[in-house]
């Protein structure tokens, strides 16, 4: 993993208090806990965290892979 | 129509600046042992130095992110009570179970967050949670979330009245059929920057003492002031036949509850107000003014309150008044807010139970003024048979209950 997917990985384990080992890209959200609503807010605090904005009309992530894939698309045109 | 049935209680659980219960917080406060303690230094200077808060981490098993901390603590009290009353693993019994909360200030620390972030960091954005996690309800909607209790789910918001009118409203809807056990009480988390501000300008709050803990001196003629604090306790109410058809252990019955409202002065109390929700808990459990053992008073600690609540209490007990016994147990614990009420019933009841009226510590020079026998010098033994609590707020809106024993079998 990259720096990146590892602060993502840390972020979403401190959050849900799950064990950091064993999160993957193919994990699902649904899978740790993450409900829509919730979601949103892990996705808001990403953006606070990493200082990005993601663009509000694109499909939901549904996986730990979509989400660091939605970071690694704004870092690298920021 | 159903019958009017009688209401008990059968679990009780408080998260507080003195202890929790089960634990030992009746210990706690019939020593006098103070939770009242100078606040932290913070990013910004406080206007507020004094206040009782809670220390310890409150573990309420939240997933994500993590509800508003008047949440948190209606959580960990709530969960208290069912366990007490024997009820957390039955899922049958929690299903139609209502809840009633109690709260004057709701999520302050989240509304208070969130307006920072907004009017200090200039961001133009908040987090997607605010709204659910402020709501005035996010509390009790929590709570039934959590237990699975799917009953009525109502929020009570009259300031320092919050949970006793939360309660006093639990009973009459088991009385009469509405429901057939209700948890209630309240909870109170207002010990943010914004809150401390507006409570500051109000100036009723204490000047911080010499010994600290002693800042809040409920009936003493030095007292100054009262003291802000946190904490939540709930109370699972059902009727008697409930109660003993599964068993439970009684450990009270909530006899009576009055209310009334001063319509005169948004902050200044009035006797003929009090007297009122006083004499109409009284006619509710059907007891006379001598039957009543101990009060535990609403005794903010402020010199206006006390001594209007003196007044009502000689109106009301006139005769009486040299074998009743008065203490606030607000000197210890702190003004609770829309909490207070709850966790001061609770108090009442230990009393009950332990035959013990715990003290108005800190009561230096008991203001003879007053005319009531505020017990000054320690715990007190005597034997309890029924207990009042007051409870008096901003608003005018004053709210009484009565709890009485209630033997085996009763």
């Amino acid at each position: 993993m990259n720096d990146t997917e590892n602060r993502l990985c840390d972020m979403l384990a401190q959050q849900l208090e799950i064990p950091r080992e064993g999160l993957t890209r193919t994990t699902t959200l649904e899978q740790v806990g993450l409900d829509s609503l919730a979601t949103i807010e892990f996705m808001f605090q990403i953006e606070d965290s990493f200082n990005i904005r993601f663009d509000q009309t694109g499909e939901p992530p549904t996986t730990l892979g979509d989400v660091l894939d939605q970071v690694s698309a704004k870092l690298e045109h920021a | 129509m159903h019958e009017p049935r009688r209401v008990v209680v059968t679990g009780m659980g408080i998260v507080s600046p003195v202890g929790n219960w089960p634990g030992p917080l009746f210990d706690n406060v019939a020593a006098g042992r103070s939770g009242i303690r100078l606040l932290p230094a913070g990013e910004r200077a406080s206007p507020v130095q004094v206040a009782a808060w809670i220390d310890a981490p409150i573990a309420d098993g939240s997933k994500g992110v993590p509800p508003d901390r008047v949440t948190q603590l209606a959580l960990a009290a709530g969960r208290s009570a069912l366990t007490e009353a024997g009820l957390l693993d039955r899922p049958d019994l929690l299903a139609d179970m209502g809840v009633h909360l109690g709260t004057g200030s709701g999520a302050s620390a989240t509304t208070d967050q969130a307006f920072y972030r907004l009017y200090g960091e200039n961001r133009d954005r908040l987090a997607p949670m605010t709204l659910p996690r402020g709501i005035n309800n996010a509390a009790a909607s929590e709570l039934a979330i959590r237990f699975g209790l799917t009953g009525v789910n109502h929020t009570y918001s009259i300031a320092c009245a919050s949970s006793s009118s939360a309660i006093g409203e639990a009973l009459r809807a088991i009385r009469h059929g509405y429901s057939e056990r209700i948890l209630a009480g309240g909870s109170e988390a207002l010990l943010t920057y914004g809150i401390l501000h507006a409570w500051h300008a109000l100036r009723a709050l204490a000047t911080p003492d010499a010994q600290v803990g002693a800042t809040c001196r409920p009936f003493s003629a030095d007292r100054t002031g009262l003291v802000l604090g946190e904490g939540a306790a709930f109370l699972v109410l059902e009727s008697l036949a409930s109660a003993q058809a599964r068993g439970a252990t009684i450990l009270a019955e909530l006899a009576g509850y009055g209310a009334s409202c001063d319509a005169d002065h948004v902050t200044h109390p009035s006797s003929s107000g009090q007297v009122r929700a006083i004499r109409h808990a009284l006619a509710d459990a059907a007891l006379d003014p001598g039957a009543i053992d101990y009060v535990n008073a609403h005794g903010t600690g402020t010199p206006a309150g006390d001594a209007v609540e003196a007044e009502s209490l000689r109106t009301v007990f006139s005769q009486h008044l040299h074998t009743l016994p008065v203490s606030s147990s607000k000197a210890v614990h702190g003004h609770l807010m829309g909490a207070g009420g709850a966790v001061e019933l609770a108090i009442a009841i230990l009393a009950m139970q332990k035959n013990t009226v715990p003290p108005t510590a800190h009561c230096r020079v008991p203001d003879s003024e007053l005319g009531i026998d505020v017990v000054a010098e320690g715990m007190r033994h005597k034997t309890l048979n029924a207990v009042l609590s007051n409870s008096f707020a901003f608003g005018g809106s004053n709210a009484v209950l009565i709890a009485r024993r209630c033997e085996a079998g009763a």
